[in-house]
């Protein structure tokens, strides 16, 4: 075949038959400038597609701003919280032969034996950290601003617990912040914590 | 009200506030997602989730850059890394039937960068809007039809009621034109293909 802009420009819309996508691309191994012609035809219709305006779904901001919950009642409810614990496990992989193997994470009662007197639920947000490094910064985050958090390290797997409320949400706030962590279960639930339910001992 | 009080208030847990501040930003980060994810259905969610970071988020905002900036950074993020957990998923629509070579199958971390580049890119944007403006009408409403607005020849057809030969060789002989527009070694045409390697091709 000879050279063909038409073809080249239906090509990239795909509106060549098969016999014709065939023929043009045994043609292109052997011709430079219908290779770059087409080259820059693919740029051409990838430039122009990001001069699309699309229209904001209708129910949009609607359906966004039932989803806002005041900060507010967020912080009270953790007032009203005093003295429960909560659980932060956070899980990273060390090496990529391991993912299948991440811990389970410790059950309350183990951990808190002495205090629970009751069957306790506890909430656990598990999260993925990019790397090592990710949990150090955590540490190091905690450590400086002396936070009342406590922490378990073993093998790829950190478990951090306070019965600081404003440290918890420090340390929450943290991790929310950090685009090196991977929820696993949904940190958005946080915020409206006040649909799970939460059976805590009450301590004096 | 002006943005930085506005962003204050919101700060400060104003519901109202964000609602003011979020309306003028919704359809900029609907159409980054769309651009970046192209499904109707992961571009809401993902925009809805983006709001939702301006709002838990706003007090990692600081004032350093612009908070539209700050906002299309939430954005972008969060569509690579919606790429970067299905990356499986092509988006270059056009590949070569045979890629053996991998000369025209690119990386998903590649295109997405490329996207962002795109996106970011307001100088290309201009130019390639001139350049536009530059094409005989019949060539730019054919071109508009079809890589902006994603009509099928058929549609064309109908719409502008010409055959489908018409809108053929209207399309191929555009293209043509807008390229040739766009080679100028003038500016502002250069800058469009700053972003796209020129030396590379030609
Ligand atoms: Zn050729």
């Amino acid at each position: 075949m000879r050279c063909d802009y038409d073809k080249l420009s239906l090509y990239v819309d795909d509106e060549l038959d098969e016999a014709g996508i065939d023929e043009l691309e045994e043609h292109l191994k052997e011709c430079e400038d219908c290779k770059n012609d087409l080259e820059i035809l693919m740029q051409l219709k990838n430039e122009l597609e990001q001069l699309k305006e699309y229209e904001l779904p209708e129910h949009f901001h609607e359906d966004l701003m039932n989803n806002i919950k005041p900060k507010k009642s967020w912080y009270k409810y953790y007032v009203g919280l005093a003295a429960s614990m909560l659980i932060v496990v956070v899980s990273f992989t060390l090496a990529a032969d391991e993912i299948d193997s991440v811990p389970e994470p410790m059950s309350i009662d183990m951990m808190g034996a002495r205090q629970v007197q009751m069957p306790v639920t506890a909430i656990i947000w598990e999260l993925d950290a990019a790397d090592k490094g990710v949990v150090e910064d955590l540490k190091l985050f905690i450590d400086n601003n002396k936070l009342l958090v406590t922490y378990f390290e073993s093998d790829g797997q950190i478990q951090l617990f306070s019965q600081n409320e404003n440290d918890y949400i420090s340390m929450y706030d943290y991790i929310y912040a950090t685009d090196d962590f991977i929820s696993i279960s949904r940190p958005a639930d946080l915020p409206i914590i006040s649909e799970v339910v939460i059976n805590y001992p009450l301590t004096d | 009200m002006n943005e930085a009080k506005l962003i204050k208030r919101v700060k400060k847990g104003d519901v109202k506030a964000f609602e003011e501040l979020i309306q003028q930003y919704e359809p900029i980060i609907y159409n980054t997602c769309m651009k970046i994810l192209k499904n109707e259905h992961e571009a809401y969610d993902a925009a809805q989730e983006v709001c939702i970071k301006v709002w838990k988020q706003i007090d990692r905002f600081e004032g350093n850059s612009k908070f539209s900036t700050w906002v299309y950074r939430v954005t972008t993020n969060q569509c690579l890394d919606i790429l970067r957990k299905h990356k499986s998923q092509k988006v270059v629509s056009i590949e070569m039937g045979n890629n053996d070579e991998g000369d025209w199958s690119l990386d998903v971390e590649d295109t997405t960068q490329d996207i962002l580049k795109h996106i970011e890119n307001n100088e290309m944007v201009d130019a390639l809007k001139l350049a536009l403006s530059e094409l005989k009408e019949e060539h730019r409403q054919v071109i508009l039809l079809r890589d902006v607005e994603d009509y099928s020849y058929e549609e064309i057809s109908q719409k502008l009621s010409i055959s489908l030969g018409t809108v053929k060789s209207r399309l191929s002989r555009g293209r043509q034109n807008l390229r040739n527009i766009l080679l100028q070694d003038k500016e502002p045409f250069n800058s469009f293909w700053s972003q796209n390697s020129k030396e590379g091709i030609l």
